[in-house]
């Protein structure tokens, strides 16, 4: 009650301050910027550690999904089944349904399970992309515990007719391929995309599970990935721009059996999804107003011969999204806005029941930058989930200049995640759902600073280092356990603290014709169990939770010369615990992978043409995704891509 | 603190990154003991993770040795462990979500042999020195059989369909009862095949899904059933349309002479029923305790010899201890506590996770 309370204070508060704080300021707005299509509230973020993903990051996924370039990248810990199986990140030690994918601000995660399979997510269909881990992800709404990995578009008027094609052949019959086709205009953008891909991942592995034991090849663990995603942007008038983004994936997946399991899989899954954006802008001087409306339909069919299981789980959201920014005077800005999100889940386990949730978030952020050194960000999102209140999720952020070049910042926040439908009303074989389920609750801290410097005279190095020590506790985490021998069911049981400190840093430097670019990212993870319930196991308090290494570093050296560029690409993961007691028995072994890349364009007129080629794994290091599911040893990759600008 | 010194620190840490390379050792592996007399835990492991592993308990070092399977032969045991049965001085350990039984010398643990591609396997028996019959779910967890294996090849010669959820087998003579335990549906048949034939000759009615049967001094078979348990809409249990768990006590003739139904149906049901070495005391796990029960009786025990939950148990045939093995849950370590006839716990050890089982030499 108090809660609410609050809540409706500070509403009041923040009204009463549009009101009379909302006066018309002078801004000018460039008409042929870059459009990226988002909401407005990643200005708020000023806090946020942000390992952005630029285009020789995205480039390094050569057509694979986001998975595969998160997971090459080193960026961010990636939980997943095999290359091609589903993958899911995590971030700051927390789940798999604890980092929110927002494309374009539009929030993917199922409703069913919480996650999002970021091996459904084509890289060649991100233009821009970034992991904002921990902090202001309370600004995003539910879920967004360890943060958000956003996926935006770009795009731009007047640049005339675009063709491009890319194809990729690689090991294991890897290939891949994508059409991209734009025309910009004055005030009119059309841009179509189209990808295939396939693999059969007929690696070879040891296979100890037998004896004696032997060089097996991986089976079953095929896949067929199509889809379109289509743009088109309106600038109707000086203020109001319309968008509309469609994107439609088929996806065909062979399921493998963990390598501990001797039976010949035969469970194969279809994914099937659309998801339909429509955007509007309106912009006057100091105030801004932006709709987004989403309809997202996925199916999942899974099937599997052997035990005759055919399951079908469908899930529908429409979002609508209001938003409304103000530039208010003394260097004060503020956003508002509500969200209302209707969804629906059909699972052949849910029997009869189709659950259907209303939700509807209320939010508000708010920025004062009053002179040069100081400035301050605070936000509130307060959820109501078919009628009733969730808990309220703030955010303040403090960051100041400390010195030219350096910035420092803190952010406290409380972040919440509302169950799953999986969670409420499973009731199928090994499991039942619960329905009186409560809300996960996060409250965290962090602090950091961020040294840029960015000398253009010549010999002085381009150079970045950020870094953020953490602290976040997680309550109410939903558990799946054994109520009996066969059945499982979820309960908020489980208290989870982790914490830790993230850093990454970037040097530059051009010696004449050679340009040399070094990134690296390290992280350290503590993340403890730091509950005991029925029937858990004494020693499993303080324990580091599983499959969730300590530290994980990358390191990215390019080499830029003429028309030629190489790069290397590091990455290193942790030893990860599989058991509750952190035994060194069943632990997964640290593994260190290297990457080889090169490339050399080539132009002729109007056409340029890029020949690229990779070894990855090129110490053929053994090393699994998670027990049971080996990944591929040193493999190759060979493509092209064309662009041709303007033709006609 | 200038900047400058800041950036050229930092250019080192970044730097540093670029060369740094594998960085954990593997642990030093423990020393295995001798393969004295003892007896071997079975350790399921949490299903899907692949981390079943196997402990041997050295009675007269009174030492538990944890994952000994992986320690001495460099890989692991598998997914999901159901059971392990000494035949002939080999080691048959049943991995049922692996499909396989591991064959080891149950002196010095070594493999030495691995039988894959099995449906979802649940115990082995040894009938003669080339010849063993394995208990199997099926891959739907309905489809129960007994699989004959020829044990010089090695290889599946005949599957005999039982019922489902053919689970712990008996071995009387020539004959071989199998308790039908449901699997992941219901059955209440108790199968008996003559190992000469391979021939069903009897099928014996008890309470829904038995699970573990034992012979007593006089020649009567004893049986333990879970029962069957239906859940209503709101996830609680329908208490009209389950069945409450039994002992059935069946007679040398074959036929079902007494059943008794327990007092609630139950998630813990009765299970894991053992006989003493003298053929006249039987335990079984029921309602998170072990009760003891004469083989005279004919009512069931109303209080507990020992209040506490145990995943598995067995008795020593060697000096009656009874060892129950503890499972708090899938996901970590548990232990097995060694205790005497009036339930005082004498040892505890740490085990690998979700002991569910003991296999003696």
């Amino acid at each position: 009650m108090l809660t609410n309370l609050k809540t409706v204070v500070f509403w009041l508060w923040i009204f009463a301050s549009v009101v009379s704080n909302a006066q018309k300021k002078d801004s000018v707005r460039l008409l042929n910027d870059v459009i990226i299509e988002q909401s407005r509230l990643n200005n708020y973020a000023i806090g946020q550690y942000a390992l952005p993903l630029d285009s020789m990051t995205l480039g390094l996924a050569s057509g694979g999904s986001l998975a595969d370039m998160l997971r090459k990248s080193g960026f961010g810990h990636i939980r997943s089944y095999g290359p091609g199986g589903l993958a899911s990140a995590s971030l700051r030690g927390t789940g798999s349904s604890h980092t929110t994918i927002l494309w374009n601000g539009i929030n993917l995660t199922s409703t069913l399970n919480g996650q999002v399979d970021l091996s459904l997510v084509p890289v060649g269909f991100v233009d821009d992309a970034s992991i904002l881990s921990g902090g202001s992800a309370s600004l995003y709404g539910n879920g967004s515990i360890g943060g958000t990995i956003q996926l935006n578009n770009k795009a731009s008027f007047n640049e005339g007719l675009k063709l491009k094609t890319f194809v990729n052949v690689g090991s294991f019959g890897n290939y891949y391929q994508d059409l991209s086709a734009s025309w910009s205009g004055k005030n009119f953008i059309s841009s179509t995309k189209l990808f295939f891909s396939k693999a059969t991942n007929d690696f070879e592995f040891t296979n100890k599970n037998v004896f004696p034991p032997q060089t097996e090849r991986r089976d079953h663990t095929g896949y067929l990935q199509q889809g379109i995603l289509q743009q088109n942007y309106w600038q109707i008038s000086a203020r109001q721009l319309v968008t509309f983004k469609f994107w439609y994936q088929d996806n065909h997946y062979e399921v493998p059996n963990p390598t501990s399991v001797s039976r010949k899989a035969e469970a194969t899954e279809k994914n099937k999804f659309y998801r339909t954006l429509v955007g509007w802008n309106y912009n006057r001087n100091s105030f801004d107003f932006n709709y987004q409306g989403a309809f997202i339909h996925h199916e999942l069919d899974y099937r599997d011969t052997v035990i005759n299981i055919s399951s079908t789980n469908t899930f529908d959201t429409f979002i609508n999204n209001f938003e409304a920014n103000f530039s208010l005077a003394k260097g004060a800005s503020l956003a508002t806005g509500v969200n209302y999100t209707w969804e629906q889940g059909k699972v052949d386990a849910f029997g009869d029941v189709v659950p259907v949730r209303n939700r509807i978030a209320l939010f508000s952020a708010f920025k004062w930058k009053p002179g040069t050194r100081w400035e301050v960000a605070t936000s509130l999102r307060e959820e109501i989930v078919n009628g009733k209140t969730t808990p309220a999720a703030p955010s303040v952020t403090i960051k100041m200049k400390a010195s030219k070049g350096m910035d420092v910042y803190t952010t406290a926040s409380r972040n919440y995640r509302i169950p799953t439908f999986n969670d409420l009303y499973w009731r199928g074989a090994g499991g039942l759902g619960n329905r009186a389920l409560l809300t996960e609750i996060s409250l965290g801290g962090e602090a950091g600073f961020t040294l840029t410097s960015q000398q253009k005279d010549s010999g002085s190095p381009l150079f970045t280092f950020k870094t953020a020590a953490f602290s976040n506790h997680v309550d109410n985490w939903i558990l799946w356990v054994p109520v009996t021998a066969q059945t499982w069911s979820p309960h908020n049981i489980k208290k989870v603290w982790s914490r830790g400190i993230e850093a990454q840093g970037s040097v530059g430097k051009q010696l004449q014709e050679v340009n040399l670019a070094l990134t690296a990212h390290y992280s350290y993870t503590l993340a403890t169990n730091e509950s005991l319930y029925e029937d858990s196991n004494p020693n499993e308090l303080g324990k580091q939770l599983i499959l969730t290494p300590l530290n994980e570093a990358s390191a990215t050296a390019r080499v830029t010369w003429k028309k030629f560029q190489f790069n290397v690409v590091n990455s290193f993961t942790g030893k990860q615990f599989t058991d509750g007691d952190n035994s060194t028995l069943y632990a997964m072994k640290a593994f260190n992978i290297s990457n080889f890349g090169m490339g050399k364009a080539f132009v002729f007129q109007k056409t340029k043409a890029t020949l690229t080629g990779e070894v990855n794994n090129i110490f053929n290091t053994e090393y699994q995704s998670r027990p049971g599911y080996p990944m591929p040893g040193r493999n190759f990759k060979i493509g092209i891509t064309i662009n041709f600008l303007n033709p006609i | 603190m200038t900047f400058s010194f800041l950036r050229k620190l930092s250019t080192v840490v970044i730097l540093s990154f670029l060369v740094f390379l594998q960085s954990c050792k593997s642990d030093t592996d423990p020393v295995i003991p001798p393969g004295t007399a003892g007896f071997f835990i079975v350790n399921e492991g949490g299903f899907g993770n692949g981390n079943s592993s196997l402990s041997y308990y050295d009675r007269k070092a009174d030492v538990l040795t944890n994952n000994i399977f992986t320690t001495k032969n460099g890989r692991p045991l598998g997914d999901q462990a159901q059971s392990m049965t000494i035949f002939e001085k080999r080691g048959y350990i049943v991995v049922q979500n692996s499909g396989k039984i591991e064959v080891i010398d149950a002196d010095n643990f070594s493999s030495l042999a691995s039988v894959t591609n099995l449906p979802s396997p649940r115990y082995f028996i040894g009938i003669s020195s080339t010849k063993g019959y394995l208990s199997d779910w099926g891959v739907d967890g309905v489809t129960g059989t007994v699989k004959v294996i020829n044990l010089a090849t090695l290889e599946v010669t005949k599957t005999i369909q039982t019922g489902k959820g053919a689970n712990r087998m008996l071995k009387v003579n020539n004959l071989v009862y199998v308790a039908n335990s449901g699997g992941f549906d219901k059955d209440n048949t108790v199968k008996v095949i003559d190992s000469n034939t391979d021939a069903i000759v009897a099928t014996i009615t008890t309470g829904d899904n038995p699970n573990s049967l034992q012979r007593d001094k006089d020649g009567n078979i004893w049986v333990a059933s879970s029962g069957y348990i239906v859940y209503d809409d709101d996830f609680s249990i329908n208490e009209t349309a389950s069945t409450k768990g039994s002992i059935s006590k069946i007679s040398s003739s074959n036929t079902e002479i007494l059943r008794l139904t327990v007092g609630q149906v139950s998630y813990s049901s009765p299970s894991n029923l053992v006989i003493a070495p003298d053929g006249t005391s039987l335990y079984y796990t029921y309602e998170d305790a072990i009760y003891l029960m004469p083989t005279t009786a004919t009512a069931l025990p109303s209080a507990p010899l020992k209040s506490k939950s145990y995943y598995g148990l067995a008795i020593d045939p060697t000096n009656g201890m009874i060892i129950g093995c503890s499972a708090p849950n899938y996901s970590s370590a548990g232990s097995i506590d060694i205790f005497d006839n009036g339930g005082t716990v004498l040892a505890t050890y740490t085990s690998g996770i979700a002991p569910n089982g003991v296999a003696f030499k």
